[in-house]
Protein backbone atom coordinates (compact mmCIF):
# COMPACT_ATOMS: atom_id res chain seq x y z
CA UNK A 1 0.00 0.00 0.00
CA UNK A 2 2.90 2.66 0.91
CA UNK A 3 4.68 1.95 -2.30
CA UNK A 4 1.18 2.39 -4.81
CA UNK A 5 0.79 5.78 -2.23
CA UNK A 6 4.39 6.45 -3.30
CA UNK A 7 4.23 5.65 -6.92
CA UNK A 8 0.76 6.98 -7.37
CA UNK A 9 1.75 10.79 -5.55
CA UNK A 10 4.97 11.05 -7.78
CA UNK A 11 2.73 10.48 -10.93
CA UNK A 12 0.46 12.93 -9.63
CA UNK A 13 3.34 15.47 -8.99
CA UNK A 14 4.95 14.64 -12.38
CA UNK A 15 1.55 14.66 -14.46
CA UNK A 16 2.47 11.45 -15.39
CA UNK A 17 -1.30 9.91 -14.19
CA UNK A 18 -2.93 12.74 -16.81
CA UNK A 19 -1.17 11.86 -19.69
CA UNK A 20 -1.53 7.94 -19.10
CA UNK A 21 -5.12 8.73 -18.25
CA UNK A 22 -8.10 8.34 -21.46
CA UNK A 23 -9.69 12.07 -22.45
CA UNK A 24 -12.81 11.19 -20.43
CA UNK A 25 -12.64 13.50 -17.29
CA UNK A 26 -11.48 16.77 -19.23
CA UNK A 27 -14.19 16.62 -21.98
CA UNK A 28 -16.42 15.99 -18.96
CA UNK A 29 -15.26 19.43 -17.11
CA UNK A 30 -15.39 20.76 -21.01
CA UNK A 31 -18.89 19.90 -21.34
CA UNK A 32 -19.89 20.93 -17.54
CA UNK A 33 -18.41 24.71 -18.55
CA UNK A 34 -20.52 24.73 -21.84
CA UNK A 35 -23.28 23.83 -19.77
CA UNK A 36 -22.64 26.67 -16.90
CA UNK A 37 -21.52 29.67 -19.92
CA UNK A 38 -24.80 28.33 -22.06
CA UNK A 39 -26.79 28.60 -18.83
CA UNK A 40 -25.62 32.17 -18.21
CA UNK A 41 -25.17 33.18 -21.74
CA UNK A 42 -28.73 32.39 -23.62
CA UNK A 43 -31.23 34.69 -21.93
CA UNK A 44 -34.05 33.12 -23.25
CA UNK A 45 -35.65 30.27 -21.32
CA UNK A 46 -37.40 27.64 -24.24
CA UNK A 47 -33.92 28.32 -26.30
CA UNK A 48 -31.38 27.67 -23.37
CA UNK A 49 -33.68 24.87 -22.74
CA UNK A 50 -33.25 23.34 -26.27
CA UNK A 51 -29.33 24.21 -25.68
CA UNK A 52 -29.08 22.20 -22.43
CA UNK A 53 -30.77 19.46 -23.74
CA UNK A 54 -28.59 19.09 -26.74
CA UNK A 55 -25.58 19.38 -24.03
CA UNK A 56 -27.44 16.56 -22.59
CA UNK A 57 -26.86 14.09 -25.52
CA UNK A 58 -22.94 15.46 -25.77
CA UNK A 59 -22.89 14.19 -22.05
CA UNK A 60 -24.86 10.56 -22.93
CA UNK A 61 -22.51 10.40 -26.20
CA UNK A 62 -19.52 10.56 -23.81
CA UNK A 63 -20.55 8.51 -21.62
CA UNK A 64 -21.36 5.90 -24.08
CA UNK A 65 -17.34 6.19 -25.66
CA UNK A 66 -16.10 5.67 -22.77
CA UNK A 67 -18.47 3.05 -21.45
CA UNK A 68 -17.66 1.52 -25.22
CA UNK A 69 -13.80 1.61 -24.28
CA UNK A 70 -14.44 0.20 -20.69
CA UNK A 71 -15.95 -2.91 -22.66
CA UNK A 72 -13.64 -3.01 -25.38
CA UNK A 73 -10.67 -2.95 -23.09
CA UNK A 74 -11.91 -5.58 -20.84
CA UNK A 75 -12.76 -7.91 -23.57
CA UNK A 76 -9.14 -7.16 -25.15
CA UNK A 77 -7.78 -8.13 -21.77
CA UNK A 78 -10.35 -11.23 -21.30
CA UNK A 79 -9.38 -12.58 -24.64
CA UNK A 80 -5.43 -12.03 -23.48
CA UNK A 81 -5.81 -14.10 -20.49
CA UNK A 82 -6.87 -16.89 -22.32
CA UNK A 83 -4.66 -19.65 -23.72
CA UNK A 84 -7.39 -20.53 -26.39
CA UNK A 85 -7.70 -17.61 -27.71
CA UNK A 86 -8.73 -17.20 -31.10
CA UNK A 87 -9.33 -14.74 -34.30
CA UNK A 88 -13.10 -15.13 -33.14
CA UNK A 89 -12.45 -13.63 -29.66
CA UNK A 90 -10.38 -10.38 -30.70
CA UNK A 91 -12.77 -9.99 -33.18
CA UNK A 92 -15.74 -9.83 -30.91
CA UNK A 93 -14.05 -7.16 -29.42
CA UNK A 94 -13.88 -5.24 -31.95
CA UNK A 95 -16.89 -5.79 -33.86
CA UNK A 96 -19.52 -4.18 -32.51
CA UNK A 97 -17.47 -0.94 -32.39
CA UNK A 98 -17.62 -0.10 -36.28
CA UNK A 99 -21.43 -0.01 -35.62
CA UNK A 100 -21.31 1.93 -31.77
CA UNK A 101 -19.07 4.56 -32.77
CA UNK A 102 -21.25 5.76 -36.26
CA UNK A 103 -24.42 5.71 -34.66
CA UNK A 104 -22.76 7.79 -31.44
CA UNK A 105 -20.77 10.43 -34.22
CA UNK A 106 -24.17 10.30 -35.53
CA UNK A 107 -26.11 11.40 -32.36
CA UNK A 108 -23.74 13.62 -31.98
CA UNK A 109 -23.72 15.77 -35.17
CA UNK A 110 -27.72 15.78 -34.13
CA UNK A 111 -26.75 17.74 -31.32
CA UNK A 112 -24.54 19.93 -32.56
CA UNK A 113 -27.60 21.42 -35.29
CA UNK A 114 -29.94 21.27 -32.12
CA UNK A 115 -27.42 23.66 -30.09
CA UNK A 116 -26.49 25.44 -33.47
CA UNK A 117 -30.01 26.48 -33.35
CA UNK A 118 -30.90 26.93 -29.77
CA UNK A 119 -28.03 29.74 -29.93
CA UNK A 120 -27.24 32.86 -31.60
CA UNK A 121 -24.36 33.81 -33.02
CA UNK A 122 -23.16 36.05 -30.31
CA UNK A 123 -24.28 33.87 -27.44
CA UNK A 124 -22.14 31.09 -29.33
CA UNK A 125 -18.96 33.60 -29.16
CA UNK A 126 -19.39 34.10 -25.36
CA UNK A 127 -20.07 30.54 -24.99
CA UNK A 128 -16.79 29.74 -26.42
CA UNK A 129 -14.61 32.58 -25.12
CA UNK A 130 -15.37 31.55 -21.36
CA UNK A 131 -14.73 27.58 -22.50
CA UNK A 132 -11.85 28.37 -24.47
CA UNK A 133 -10.05 30.08 -21.37
CA UNK A 134 -9.72 26.79 -19.29
CA UNK A 135 -6.98 25.02 -19.04
CA UNK A 136 -8.81 22.19 -20.22
CA UNK A 137 -9.58 23.69 -23.84
CA UNK A 138 -5.83 22.85 -24.51
CA UNK A 139 -7.27 19.31 -25.51
CA UNK A 140 -9.43 20.80 -28.13
CA UNK A 141 -6.25 22.74 -29.36
CA UNK A 142 -4.51 19.44 -29.48
CA UNK A 143 -7.77 17.40 -31.15
CA UNK A 144 -7.24 20.03 -34.12
CA UNK A 145 -3.80 19.71 -34.59
CA UNK A 146 -3.20 16.33 -34.23
CA UNK A 147 -0.51 16.28 -31.45
CA UNK A 148 -0.37 13.42 -29.39
CA UNK A 149 -0.31 13.11 -25.76
CA UNK A 150 2.98 11.31 -25.50
CA UNK A 151 3.26 9.33 -22.45
CA UNK A 152 5.47 6.93 -23.83
CA UNK A 153 8.14 6.40 -21.08
CA UNK A 154 11.86 5.90 -22.40
CA UNK A 155 11.97 3.31 -20.51
CA UNK A 156 10.68 -0.15 -20.22
CA UNK A 157 8.67 -0.23 -16.55
CA UNK A 158 8.68 -3.86 -15.87
CA UNK A 159 10.83 -6.24 -13.80
CA UNK A 160 13.91 -6.76 -15.25
CA UNK A 161 14.40 -10.69 -15.18
CA UNK A 162 17.81 -12.05 -15.88
CA UNK A 163 20.26 -10.24 -14.00
CA UNK A 164 22.71 -9.75 -16.29
CA UNK A 165 20.72 -7.67 -18.24
CA UNK A 166 19.55 -5.16 -15.53
CA UNK A 167 20.15 -1.62 -15.90
CA UNK A 168 22.14 0.13 -12.38
CA UNK A 169 18.81 1.66 -11.34
CA UNK A 170 14.91 0.10 -11.02
CA UNK A 171 12.80 1.09 -13.49
CA UNK A 172 10.05 3.21 -12.77
CA UNK A 173 7.25 1.85 -9.69
CA UNK A 174 9.34 -0.89 -9.48
CA UNK A 175 10.57 -1.47 -6.04
CA UNK A 176 13.01 -3.76 -4.64
CA UNK A 177 12.87 -5.43 -0.88
CA UNK A 178 16.52 -6.24 -0.32
CA UNK A 179 17.59 -9.27 2.03
CA UNK A 180 20.15 -10.56 0.23
CA UNK A 181 23.59 -9.73 -1.38
CA UNK A 182 24.49 -8.72 -4.69
CA UNK A 183 22.27 -6.50 -5.43
CA UNK A 184 22.75 -2.84 -7.17
CA UNK A 185 22.42 -0.34 -4.50
CA UNK A 186 25.37 -2.19 -2.51
CA UNK A 187 27.33 -2.70 -4.73
CA UNK A 188 30.88 -0.49 -3.61
CA UNK A 189 29.31 0.42 -0.49
CA UNK A 190 32.44 -0.17 1.42
CA UNK A 191 32.95 2.68 4.07
CA UNK A 192 36.37 2.93 6.53
CA UNK A 193 34.95 1.07 9.34
CA UNK A 194 32.26 -1.16 7.94
CA UNK A 195 31.32 -3.30 4.65
CA UNK A 196 27.89 -3.06 3.42
CA UNK A 197 25.75 -5.46 1.82
CA UNK A 198 22.63 -7.02 2.16
CA UNK A 199 21.35 -9.75 4.27
CA UNK A 200 22.52 -12.28 6.75
CA UNK A 201 26.25 -12.32 6.63
CA UNK A 202 28.80 -13.68 9.29
CA UNK A 203 32.54 -11.78 8.36
CA UNK A 204 35.49 -13.45 9.85
CA UNK A 205 38.54 -11.39 10.54
CA UNK A 206 42.30 -12.75 11.00
CA UNK A 207 43.93 -11.05 14.78
CA UNK A 208 45.93 -9.02 12.62
CA UNK A 209 43.05 -6.72 10.98
CA UNK A 210 41.00 -6.68 14.24
CA UNK A 211 44.52 -4.99 15.67
CA UNK A 212 44.05 -2.83 12.78
CA UNK A 213 40.72 -2.07 12.30
CA UNK A 214 39.08 -2.16 16.24
CA UNK A 215 36.00 -4.53 14.64
CA UNK A 216 35.63 -7.42 16.08
CA UNK A 217 36.83 -11.40 14.64
CA UNK A 218 33.67 -12.76 14.59
CA UNK A 219 30.84 -10.64 13.50
CA UNK A 220 27.15 -11.65 12.51
CA UNK A 221 24.72 -9.15 10.58
CA UNK A 222 21.35 -8.99 9.28
CA UNK A 223 20.82 -5.93 6.48
CA UNK A 224 17.51 -5.40 5.23
CA UNK A 225 15.84 -2.75 2.93
CA UNK A 226 13.88 -1.19 0.06
CA UNK A 227 14.82 0.52 -2.96
CA UNK A 228 11.97 2.09 -5.35
CA UNK A 229 12.55 3.52 -9.07
CA UNK A 230 11.22 6.73 -8.17
CA UNK A 231 11.11 7.99 -11.86
CA UNK A 232 13.01 6.07 -15.37
CA UNK A 233 16.63 6.13 -14.27
CA UNK A 234 16.28 7.84 -10.63
CA UNK A 235 16.15 5.10 -7.90
CA UNK A 236 16.08 5.87 -4.00
CA UNK A 237 16.59 3.43 -1.08
CA UNK A 238 17.78 2.53 2.10
CA UNK A 239 19.15 -0.68 4.30
CA UNK A 240 16.37 0.45 7.10
CA UNK A 241 17.28 -2.65 9.03
CA UNK A 242 20.97 -2.81 9.97
CA UNK A 243 21.01 -5.16 12.68
CA UNK A 244 24.49 -5.99 14.54
CA UNK A 245 23.60 -9.82 15.53
CA UNK A 246 27.08 -10.59 17.19
CA UNK A 247 29.28 -10.60 19.04
CA UNK A 248 26.56 -8.07 20.68
CA UNK A 249 23.56 -7.38 19.37
CA UNK A 250 22.99 -3.55 18.44
CA UNK A 251 21.33 -1.46 15.89
CA UNK A 252 24.00 -0.61 12.96
CA UNK A 253 23.88 2.78 10.98
CA UNK A 254 20.93 3.08 8.78
CA UNK A 255 22.44 3.16 4.69
CA UNK A 256 20.36 5.33 2.45
CA UNK A 257 21.13 5.96 -1.50
CA UNK A 258 20.03 7.87 -4.50
CA UNK A 259 20.96 6.82 -7.81
CA UNK A 260 20.57 8.82 -10.77
CA UNK A 261 21.59 6.66 -14.65
CA UNK A 262 21.80 8.02 -17.60
CA UNK A 263 21.72 5.08 -20.42
CA UNK A 264 23.29 4.83 -23.18
CA UNK A 265 23.48 2.45 -26.18
CA UNK A 266 24.95 -0.57 -24.79
CA UNK A 267 26.11 1.07 -21.06
CA UNK A 268 24.86 2.92 -18.44
CA UNK A 269 26.46 5.22 -16.72
CA UNK A 270 25.12 6.22 -13.04
CA UNK A 271 26.39 8.74 -10.32
CA UNK A 272 25.74 7.59 -6.59
CA UNK A 273 25.05 9.40 -3.42
CA UNK A 274 25.02 7.43 -0.51
CA UNK A 275 25.29 7.62 3.24
CA UNK A 276 25.03 6.58 6.50
CA UNK A 277 23.47 7.94 9.76
CA UNK A 278 25.76 8.25 12.39
CA UNK A 279 27.97 4.99 13.83
CA UNK A 280 31.19 5.21 15.87
CA UNK A 281 32.89 7.70 13.40
CA UNK A 282 30.06 9.97 12.79
CA UNK A 283 27.89 10.35 9.75
CA UNK A 284 29.07 8.00 6.56
CA UNK A 285 29.44 9.60 3.31
CA UNK A 286 29.55 7.27 -0.28
CA UNK A 287 29.57 9.41 -3.41
CA UNK A 288 30.71 7.66 -6.52
CA UNK A 289 29.88 6.83 -10.16
CA UNK A 290 29.67 3.91 -11.97
CA UNK A 291 29.90 2.54 -15.16
CA UNK A 292 27.67 -0.50 -16.07
CA UNK A 293 27.59 -2.74 -19.18
CA UNK A 294 24.32 -5.28 -19.46
CA UNK A 295 24.37 -8.02 -21.68
CA UNK A 296 22.48 -10.95 -22.26
CA UNK A 297 24.98 -13.84 -20.42
CA UNK A 298 27.29 -11.27 -19.03
CA UNK A 299 27.62 -8.40 -17.49
CA UNK A 300 30.42 -6.02 -16.23
CA UNK A 301 30.51 -3.18 -13.81
CA UNK A 302 33.00 -1.31 -12.30
CA UNK A 303 32.79 2.15 -9.92
CA UNK A 304 34.78 4.75 -8.30
CA UNK A 305 33.91 6.04 -4.90
CA UNK A 306 35.05 7.83 -2.41
CA UNK A 307 33.80 7.04 1.08
CA UNK A 308 34.18 9.05 3.89
CA UNK A 309 33.10 9.00 7.77
CA UNK A 310 33.29 12.32 9.07
CA UNK A 311 32.20 12.33 12.66
CA UNK A 312 29.38 14.99 14.12
CA UNK A 313 28.91 18.40 15.11
CA UNK A 314 29.03 17.12 18.53
CA UNK A 315 31.92 14.47 18.44
CA UNK A 316 34.42 15.69 15.67
CA UNK A 317 37.19 13.85 14.32
CA UNK A 318 40.21 14.41 11.35
CA UNK A 319 37.83 12.67 8.23
CA UNK A 320 39.47 9.34 7.24
CA UNK A 321 38.70 9.64 3.77
CA UNK A 322 39.45 6.38 1.42
CA UNK A 323 39.20 5.41 -1.92
CA UNK A 324 37.51 2.12 -3.62
CA UNK A 325 37.05 1.22 -6.99
CA UNK A 326 34.75 -1.93 -6.74
CA UNK A 327 34.61 -4.85 -10.49
CA UNK A 328 31.93 -7.08 -11.03
CA UNK A 329 31.79 -9.11 -13.44
CA UNK A 330 27.95 -11.17 -13.53
CA UNK A 331 27.42 -14.39 -15.81
CA UNK A 332 24.26 -15.93 -16.64
CA UNK A 333 24.75 -19.56 -16.95
CA UNK A 334 21.04 -19.88 -17.76
CA UNK A 335 18.77 -17.19 -17.41
CA UNK A 336 17.67 -18.05 -14.25
CA UNK A 337 21.18 -18.89 -12.40
CA UNK A 338 24.43 -16.53 -12.37
CA UNK A 339 27.65 -16.71 -10.92
CA UNK A 340 29.63 -13.47 -10.46
CA UNK A 341 32.91 -12.52 -9.41
CA UNK A 342 33.86 -9.25 -7.23
CA UNK A 343 37.46 -7.79 -7.22
CA UNK A 344 39.07 -4.34 -7.98
CA UNK A 345 40.81 -1.66 -5.42
CA UNK A 346 39.86 -0.61 -2.07
CA UNK A 347 42.05 2.11 0.14
CA UNK A 348 40.22 2.16 2.96
CA UNK A 349 41.94 4.94 4.56
CA UNK A 350 44.04 7.30 2.60
CA UNK A 351 45.86 8.89 5.30
CA UNK A 352 47.72 5.76 6.24
CA UNK A 353 50.34 3.99 4.60
CA UNK A 354 50.13 0.06 3.37
CA UNK A 355 45.61 0.25 3.18
CA UNK A 356 45.77 -0.64 -0.20
CA UNK A 357 43.60 -3.62 -0.86
CA UNK A 358 42.65 -6.05 -3.78
CA UNK A 359 39.35 -8.00 -2.72
CA UNK A 360 37.86 -11.10 -4.18
CA UNK A 361 34.66 -12.46 -3.97
CA UNK A 362 32.56 -14.87 -5.29
CA UNK A 363 28.45 -15.09 -5.80
CA UNK A 364 25.91 -17.34 -7.31
CA UNK A 365 21.91 -16.48 -7.71
CA UNK A 366 18.77 -17.96 -8.92
CA UNK A 367 15.80 -15.93 -9.78
CA UNK A 368 12.53 -17.03 -9.85
CA UNK A 369 9.38 -15.86 -11.41
CA UNK A 370 6.69 -16.08 -8.24
CA UNK A 371 3.08 -14.79 -9.76
CA UNK A 372 3.91 -11.25 -10.77
CA UNK A 373 7.26 -10.68 -8.44
CA UNK A 374 10.36 -11.65 -9.11
CA UNK A 375 13.06 -13.48 -6.43
CA UNK A 376 16.30 -13.34 -6.18
CA UNK A 377 17.70 -16.01 -3.96
CA UNK A 378 21.38 -15.16 -3.39
CA UNK A 379 24.85 -15.88 -1.39
CA UNK A 380 28.48 -14.75 -1.70
CA UNK A 381 31.32 -15.36 -0.11
CA UNK A 382 34.35 -12.73 -0.28
CA UNK A 383 38.29 -12.37 0.83
CA UNK A 384 37.46 -8.37 1.77
CA UNK A 385 41.58 -7.82 2.53
CA UNK A 386 42.50 -10.72 -0.13
CA UNK A 387 45.82 -9.44 -1.25
CA UNK A 388 47.51 -6.72 0.10
CA UNK A 389 50.36 -5.53 -2.11
CA UNK A 390 52.03 -2.89 -0.25
CA UNK A 391 51.56 -3.13 3.45
CA UNK A 392 53.38 -0.60 5.55
CA UNK A 393 55.38 -3.21 7.09
CA UNK A 394 56.82 -6.69 5.27
CA UNK A 395 55.93 -7.55 1.91
CA UNK A 396 52.59 -8.43 0.01
CA UNK A 397 50.63 -10.99 1.14
CA UNK A 398 47.33 -12.82 0.91
CA UNK A 399 45.17 -12.35 3.82
CA UNK A 400 42.95 -15.93 3.24
CA UNK A 401 41.62 -16.20 6.57
CA UNK A 402 39.70 -12.79 6.60
CA UNK A 403 36.55 -13.61 5.10
CA UNK A 404 32.91 -12.69 4.46
CA UNK A 405 29.68 -14.97 4.10
CA UNK A 406 26.44 -13.53 3.12
CA UNK A 407 23.21 -14.99 2.16
CA UNK A 408 19.30 -14.10 1.65
CA UNK A 409 16.78 -13.44 -0.94
CA UNK A 410 15.87 -9.91 -2.67
CA UNK A 411 12.06 -9.12 -3.96
CA UNK A 412 10.99 -7.25 -6.91
CA UNK A 413 8.08 -5.89 -7.64
CA UNK A 414 5.79 -3.31 -9.23
CA UNK A 415 4.25 -0.58 -7.09
CA UNK A 416 1.31 -0.17 -10.09
CA UNK B 1 9.79 21.51 14.59
CA UNK B 2 10.33 21.61 10.44
CA UNK B 3 11.91 17.79 10.00
CA UNK B 4 7.52 17.22 12.00
CA UNK B 5 5.73 19.27 9.60
CA UNK B 6 7.51 17.47 6.75
CA UNK B 7 6.61 14.42 7.60
CA UNK B 8 3.29 15.20 8.03
CA UNK B 9 2.91 17.02 4.60
CA UNK B 10 4.52 13.92 2.84
CA UNK B 11 1.98 11.47 5.45
CA UNK B 12 -0.54 13.65 3.97
CA UNK B 13 0.30 13.46 0.40
CA UNK B 14 0.95 9.92 0.75
CA UNK B 15 -2.66 9.29 2.04
CA UNK B 16 -4.49 11.27 -0.42
CA UNK B 17 -2.42 9.46 -3.36
CA UNK B 18 -2.94 6.13 -1.73
CA UNK B 19 -6.81 7.08 -1.27
CA UNK B 20 -7.54 9.04 -4.55
CA UNK B 21 -8.87 6.99 -7.95
CA UNK B 22 -6.72 6.58 -10.80
CA UNK B 23 -8.57 8.20 -13.98
CA UNK B 24 -8.66 5.25 -15.92
CA UNK B 25 -5.67 4.56 -18.31
CA UNK B 26 -5.59 4.30 -22.23
CA UNK B 27 -6.11 1.22 -24.07
CA UNK B 28 -2.32 1.94 -25.56
CA UNK B 29 -1.47 2.36 -21.80
CA UNK B 30 -3.04 -0.74 -20.58
CA UNK B 31 -1.79 -2.52 -23.50
CA UNK B 32 1.95 -1.25 -22.84
CA UNK B 33 1.91 -2.04 -19.20
CA UNK B 34 0.88 -5.57 -20.22
CA UNK B 35 3.38 -6.37 -22.46
CA UNK B 36 6.10 -4.52 -20.70
CA UNK B 37 5.34 -6.54 -17.93
CA UNK B 38 5.90 -9.58 -20.05
CA UNK B 39 8.93 -8.67 -21.93
CA UNK B 40 10.85 -8.42 -18.67
CA UNK B 41 10.28 -11.59 -17.33
CA UNK B 42 9.91 -13.84 -19.89
CA UNK B 43 13.54 -15.60 -20.11
CA UNK B 44 12.74 -16.51 -16.46
CA UNK B 45 9.45 -18.91 -18.03
CA UNK B 46 10.92 -19.83 -21.14
CA UNK B 47 14.19 -21.52 -21.03
CA UNK B 48 14.48 -22.03 -24.54
CA UNK B 49 16.61 -19.04 -25.67
CA UNK B 50 15.57 -18.76 -29.22
CA UNK B 51 11.40 -18.90 -28.49
CA UNK B 52 11.91 -16.20 -25.46
CA UNK B 53 13.98 -13.56 -27.77
CA UNK B 54 10.80 -13.76 -30.12
CA UNK B 55 8.28 -13.51 -27.50
CA UNK B 56 10.08 -10.64 -26.48
CA UNK B 57 10.33 -9.03 -29.90
CA UNK B 58 6.38 -9.63 -29.65
CA UNK B 59 5.96 -7.80 -26.33
CA UNK B 60 8.17 -4.87 -27.59
CA UNK B 61 6.69 -4.59 -30.76
CA UNK B 62 2.64 -4.25 -28.67
CA UNK B 63 4.48 -1.21 -27.32
CA UNK B 64 5.18 0.22 -30.47
CA UNK B 65 1.75 -0.64 -31.51
CA UNK B 66 0.26 1.39 -28.55
CA UNK B 67 2.25 4.05 -29.70
CA UNK B 68 1.07 3.65 -33.13
CA UNK B 69 -2.89 3.50 -31.87
CA UNK B 70 -2.22 6.68 -29.53
CA UNK B 71 -1.15 8.06 -33.09
CA UNK B 72 -3.89 7.06 -35.19
CA UNK B 73 -6.90 8.23 -32.26
CA UNK B 74 -5.36 11.67 -32.27
CA UNK B 75 -4.84 11.69 -35.86
CA UNK B 76 -8.45 10.72 -36.25
CA UNK B 77 -10.13 13.31 -34.45
CA UNK B 78 -8.05 16.05 -36.42
CA UNK B 79 -8.99 15.00 -39.73
CA UNK B 80 -12.28 14.94 -38.21
CA UNK B 81 -12.01 18.23 -36.95
CA UNK B 82 -10.36 19.38 -40.13
CA UNK B 83 -13.12 17.91 -41.95
CA UNK B 84 -15.80 19.84 -40.21
CA UNK B 85 -13.83 22.92 -39.77
CA UNK B 86 -14.00 23.35 -43.84
CA UNK B 87 -17.73 23.15 -43.60
CA UNK B 88 -18.36 25.38 -41.45
CA UNK B 89 -18.61 29.33 -41.69
CA UNK B 90 -15.08 31.46 -40.06
CA UNK B 91 -17.32 32.22 -37.46
CA UNK B 92 -17.55 28.75 -36.02
CA UNK B 93 -14.31 27.64 -35.85
CA UNK B 94 -13.46 29.00 -32.35
CA UNK B 95 -16.56 27.38 -31.20
CA UNK B 96 -16.28 23.71 -29.69
CA UNK B 97 -19.42 22.89 -30.57
CA UNK B 98 -20.21 24.67 -33.70
CA UNK B 99 -16.96 23.86 -35.10
CA UNK B 100 -17.69 19.68 -34.47
CA UNK B 101 -14.66 19.59 -32.50
CA UNK B 102 -16.27 18.61 -29.47
CA UNK B 103 -18.00 15.74 -31.13
CA UNK B 104 -14.78 14.57 -33.00
CA UNK B 105 -13.04 14.48 -29.64
CA UNK B 106 -15.97 12.85 -27.61
CA UNK B 107 -16.10 10.27 -30.51
CA UNK B 108 -13.37 10.22 -33.38
CA UNK B 109 -14.09 7.90 -36.52
CA UNK B 110 -12.57 4.38 -36.10
CA UNK B 111 -8.96 4.27 -38.29
CA UNK B 112 -6.80 2.36 -36.00
CA UNK B 113 -8.31 -1.20 -37.34
CA UNK B 114 -4.86 -2.27 -38.96
CA UNK B 115 -2.67 -1.50 -35.35
CA UNK B 116 -5.34 -3.75 -33.61
CA UNK B 117 -5.21 -6.45 -36.22
CA UNK B 118 -1.61 -6.46 -36.11
CA UNK B 119 -1.85 -6.90 -32.14
CA UNK B 120 -4.16 -9.89 -32.63
CA UNK B 121 -1.90 -11.28 -34.84
CA UNK B 122 1.44 -10.73 -32.37
CA UNK B 123 -1.01 -12.36 -29.74
CA UNK B 124 -1.92 -15.45 -31.33
CA UNK B 125 1.36 -15.62 -32.26
CA UNK B 126 2.99 -15.36 -29.25
CA UNK B 127 0.26 -18.68 -28.18
CA UNK B 128 2.40 -20.95 -30.64
CA UNK B 129 5.24 -20.29 -29.17
CA UNK B 130 4.03 -20.74 -25.10
CA UNK B 131 3.27 -24.08 -23.39
CA UNK B 132 -0.11 -23.56 -21.26
CA UNK B 133 2.02 -23.72 -18.24
CA UNK B 134 4.14 -21.01 -19.50
CA UNK B 135 1.45 -18.90 -20.87
CA UNK B 136 -0.61 -19.33 -17.48
CA UNK B 137 2.49 -17.86 -15.58
CA UNK B 138 3.11 -14.77 -17.98
CA UNK B 139 -0.85 -14.07 -17.63
CA UNK B 140 -0.45 -13.88 -13.93
CA UNK B 141 2.49 -10.98 -14.41
CA UNK B 142 0.09 -9.01 -15.26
Amino acid sequence: MLWVALATAIMLLSGELTREADDGAILAALIAALRKATTQEVAEAPRRAAALRALSTFEAGLTAYRHQLVTFKACIAAADAKYGAIQADYDACSGPLVAERASLRSSLVTAQSEYENAVTEEERTRVAQAVLSLPEARLLDAARTGQVKSATPTRSRGIEGVVSERHVTLPRNVVAVMYGPLTSPTFGQRFPSRIIDGGTSYAHLNQELVDETGVPANLWNMRGGASVGMFDDFEAGALFMPLQLGPKFHYDPVLIFFTQQIRLKHADLAIRASFQTPGDTGWGLNPGVMLSLPGARVAARVGVFVPMEVGTLRQKIDPIVGLNAPLRVTWNLVPTFFLSADSGLAYDHLAQKGQLNVPLGFGAGYSLLAGSKVIDITASFNWDHWLVPAPEQGEARLEWQAYRIAFGASLYFQAL
Amino acid sequence: MFPSRVLVGVAALLGVAACSSRPPPRLAVELTARATAKAGVVSLVVSDRERARRLREIYLEVVSLSRELDRARVTARAQCSSDLERQNAASAKSDPIGSGVLGCSIAPPLTDRAALDRYTQLMLESRSLLTPREFAKLARVR
